[in-house]
């Protein structure tokens, strides 16, 4: 059984597949995100790819402040991932809202609808800033997420 | 053929043990060569075994029972399909087989897309229900090129037995014959430019959308074996040498093997995607002609 | 099969959430529906709270990969407000980074083209040459995202090394006639997915008010820079590059050669630049009045209206950006196409909806 456990934990640190959800961003964060896959960060190299459906996703990650037409999408995409899943915040926007604080349209920050687990501040974070943020949220999904 | 020889070839090789390792190798290849043509590193090289584990370990959603069930059954029946058809193909001479052994292979192929189909369907989700139907589109097309080529050996060979087949010489019905049956390659293991069932742009990850860990990862799986098993099928008919020592047999089937992994994605690196109709009609006009060119062949050059 | 398709909000092909639903007959688009707004942040509301200085923070995030264009259109609002000349090294500063945006946005587009299209390599080497654009914009401004170049009279940061600046532009003009032009015009499966796909003619490109390169892919030229220059454009030695085919191939094409333009266009605004200030100087809040700016941005024309009391908190300030116009023309485009042509079509007018959102 400890192998068992101790291969499961190996094979969710060395294969976190990624599901982005714009909740209202400014692209900035998203861009950057993109950045990540591309020849220069390449993230496929730590295992990471970036998943079109929920269903294959163990992370997702969030970016915007949480626009109220971008809610419910949020809430039924996070119902739709399998446990054990990790939330990430990326940029400054899901963590506190960021200049649009204040808006009557925007419901965040993120945290008061999911439980977030790694912030990864910035406005936009850098890609290195994003690797990194994505490098703890495995590290916490290793050990079997929040759920 | 003896039980034993027969379970050899399920369960070691080239089945089971043999082939899931190397489905493993081969979608890392794939991956790796894809990447390193990018300008990337791409990923390690247990990526495919890593990423199977992880999806085995997660939970999966709560369906209702019939559909829960469906969704599970279809991904097994497509493993089984596959290492079923691995079986059967003919490494070694005189392995056995069995007369008609290539209408069961035939057979045996046509499941993990027909269950692909199926899955589509039963997970309810438009996407799924797209991909499905492209899937079948496709089906329609690539049959006629691949069902010919089939066809034009066994005529010519004057056999349906998978290992007389491979034995013999027949290079002018072979040629167009493999040629054909490298022209399905792509479009069955869903790769550039021919990826058109599993679109991710437009349609998600189609018939496989709304599959969830475990049953995702038999999916993969599937996948990987589809790889060995069609691979594997070329590989054989290419190298029909009757009378080579079989561990020569054995490294030239491995090696033709991977050689058309790296030649299948490198044409998927350099390629886009083709739309339905473009592929479709790719494979009635050019997979057709040649299939009816080996036909021919086969009936006038005996 | 369900007769309707909904493509989004949440959807590998869009970069961000917004909604086609497709009345589908088979793979065969007959009608699209649109639905915007998943991205309203109520912008133009918080700008009328913010003051002067909050609001140039705010506007540069409207959008993430056209901020400079929001600064840079707000500012020019803000001087004409207060009658304040820019200095003419400031001039040549801005007009280095509003090129190097297009160049960026522009490489980012033609990614997701490939992308699209299910081209990974080509997606993977354009962006692998849009990280140049990224160490350019990094060493001038200190950001790969959000500047913060532009204030109201000038620039924030001054180019201290042109050579590499002129360099970079140099090499990234030769990369685009090298690698990504040839392939992009000459690979059969991208032709296949391109050409005449989404076609957009002269006429309805008029009667819609298609605004940037869809615009000038559909064979209207029609460009802020040439028809009312602002900054040193006018001064400055450019083609605004011009198809009559209106497919998807002809934007693509007119996007490529801006791109090499615009490397032309930073290459001449670093070589003649000149001594001197950056900045003209605090003049804020600026006198009531009001005040209409617009300049042309990676997606074509980005207009703002900036409306003051004398007090420092703008009366009202309005933004249209080109996607507005330009959005409305998919739902004609993608009639009587397939399934499969919608994400590129979509793509092809590079929408960007948190601008159009705000």
């Amino acid at each position: 059984m400890r192998l068992i456990d101790s291969l499961v934990r190996t094979s969710r640190r060395r294969s976190p597949w990624l599901f982005h959800l714009n909740a209202g961003s400014c692209n900035g964060c998203d861009i950057e995100l993109v950045a990540c896959l591309t020849p220069r960060y390449d993230v496929e190299q730590l295992g990471i790819r970036l998943e079109g459906s929920p269903r294959h996703a163990d992370i997702i990650v969030v970016s915007g402040p949480v626009t109220r037409t971008t809610r419910a999408a949020l809430e039924t995409v996070y119902a739709q991932v399998p446990d054990p899943k990790v939330v990430v915040a990326l940029g400054s926007c899901p963590a506190s809202c960021n200049v649009f604080a204040g808006s009557p349209t925007v419901e965040g920050p993120l945290d008061r609808i999911l439980p977030v687990d790694v912030y990864v501040p910035g406005c936009p974070p850098r890609p290195d800033a994003i690797i990194a943020g994505i490098a703890e949220a495995i590290a916490l999904l290793a050990e079997g997420g929040h759920a | 053929m003896t039980v034993g020889r027969a379970l050899f070839q399920l369960l070691v090789f080239p089945g089971l043990l043999y082939a899931v390792p190397v489905a493993w190798l081969m979608l890392w290849m794939e991956r790796k060569l894809t990447a390193r043509l990018q300008g990337r590193i791409g990923p390690p090289f247990y990526q495919p075994f890593f990423d199977f584990v992880k999806l085995l370990a997660k939970r999966p959603l709560p369906r209702p029972p019939l559909q829960a069930l469906a969704m599970s059954a279809l991904p097994v029946l497509a493993v089984a399909g596959t290492l079923g058809a691995l079986a059967l193909l003919p490494v070694f001479p005189h392995s056995g087989g069995f007369t008609g052994d290539l209408v069961l292979l035939v057979a045996l192929l046509e499941i993990p897309p027909l269950c692909a189909v199926l899955a589509g369907f039963v997970s309810r989700s438009i996407y799924g229900e797209l991909g499905a139907t492209r899937e079948a589109v496709l089906s329609i097309a690539y049959s006629l090129p691949f069902l010919a080529a089939l066809v034009a050996l066994a005529a010519a060979a004057n056999s349906l037995s998978l290992s007389v087949i491979s034995q013999q010489a027949m290079w002018q019905v072979r040629l167009p014959a493999l040629l054909a049956l490298a022209l399905c390659l792509p479009v069955k293991l869903r790769v550039n430019p021919f990826s058109v069932a599993n679109a991710e742009q437009e349609i998600y990850a189609g018939a496989t959308t709304e599959f969830e860990g475990p049953r995702l990862a038999l999916w993969e799986l599937a996948h990987g074996l589809e790889w060995v098993a069609l691979t594997g099928l070329w590989a054989v008919l290419a190298f029909p040498a009757a009378n080579a020592a079989w561990p020569l047999r054995a490294v030239v089937f491995v090696a033709i093997s991977l050689a058309l992994v790296l030649v299948l994605a490198a044409v998927a690196a350099a390629t886009a995607r083709l739309k339905l109709a473009q592929a479709a009609r790719v494979y009635w006009l050019w997979g057709s002609a040649l299939g009816v060119l080996a036909m021919v062949v086969a009936v006038v050059w005996p | 099969m369900s007769p309707v398709i909904p493509v989004g909000p949440y959807h590998p092909a869009l970069e961000e959430p917004y909604k086609i639903e497709l009345d589908c007959d088979g793979e065969a688009v007959r009608e699209a529906h649109i639905t915007v707004g998943f991205n309203f942040r109520a912008i133009e509301w918080l700008a009328e709270r913010k003051n002067y200085t909050q609001d140039l923070a705010l506007v540069e995030r409207v959008c993430g990969i056209c901020s400079n264009v929001h600064t840079l259109t707000f500012s020019r609002a803000l001087e004409q407000l207060a009658g304040v000349e820019v200095p003419a090294r400031a001039q040549h500063i801005r007009v280095v980074v509003h090129e190097a945006e297009r160049l960026h946005s522009h490489l980012l587009w033609a990614g997701i083209a490939a992308e699209v299209i299910g081209f990974q390599t080509l997606f993977m080497t354009c962006f692998a040459l849009r990280e140049k654009v990224m160490d350019l914009l990094e060493a001038v401004s200190g950001n790969r995202v959000n500047y913060a170049m532009n204030k109201p009279g000038g620039v924030t940061r001054d180019i201290v090394d042109p050579g590499m600046v002129a360099a970079t532009a140099q090499a990234i003009r030769t990369a685009m006639e090298r690698e990504i032009i040839p392939v992009f015009t000459t690979d059969r499966t991208v032709r296949a997915r391109c050409a005449g796909v989404g076609v957009l003619t002269r006429d309805e490109a008029l009667a819609w008010g298609a605004l940037g390169p869809v615009a000038r892919a559909s064979g209207l030229p029609q460009d802020i820079r040439k028809a009312a220059p602002y900054e040193i454009y006018d001064r400055l030695d450019f083609e605004v590059p011009v198809r009559p085919e209106g497919d998807v191939l002809a934007r693509i094409v007119v996007r490529a050669l801006e791109i090499v333009e615009s490397c032309r266009i930073i290459e001449q605004a670093v070589d003649g630049m000149p001594a001197g200030p950056i900045d003209a100087g605090d003049f804020i809040p600026v006198p009531a009045g009001e005040a209409c700016a617009r300049i042309e941005g990676p997606r074509g024309e980005v207009f703002y209206y900036v409306a003051s009391d004398g007090s420092d908190v703008p009366l009202r300030v309005r933004i249209r950006t080109p996607t507005f116009q330009n959005m409305p023309t998919v739902a004609l485009m993608v009639r009587e196409q397939t399934l499969a042509d919608v994400p590129l079509i979509q793509a092809s007018i590079d929408p960007c909806y948190s601008c159009t959102d705000r």
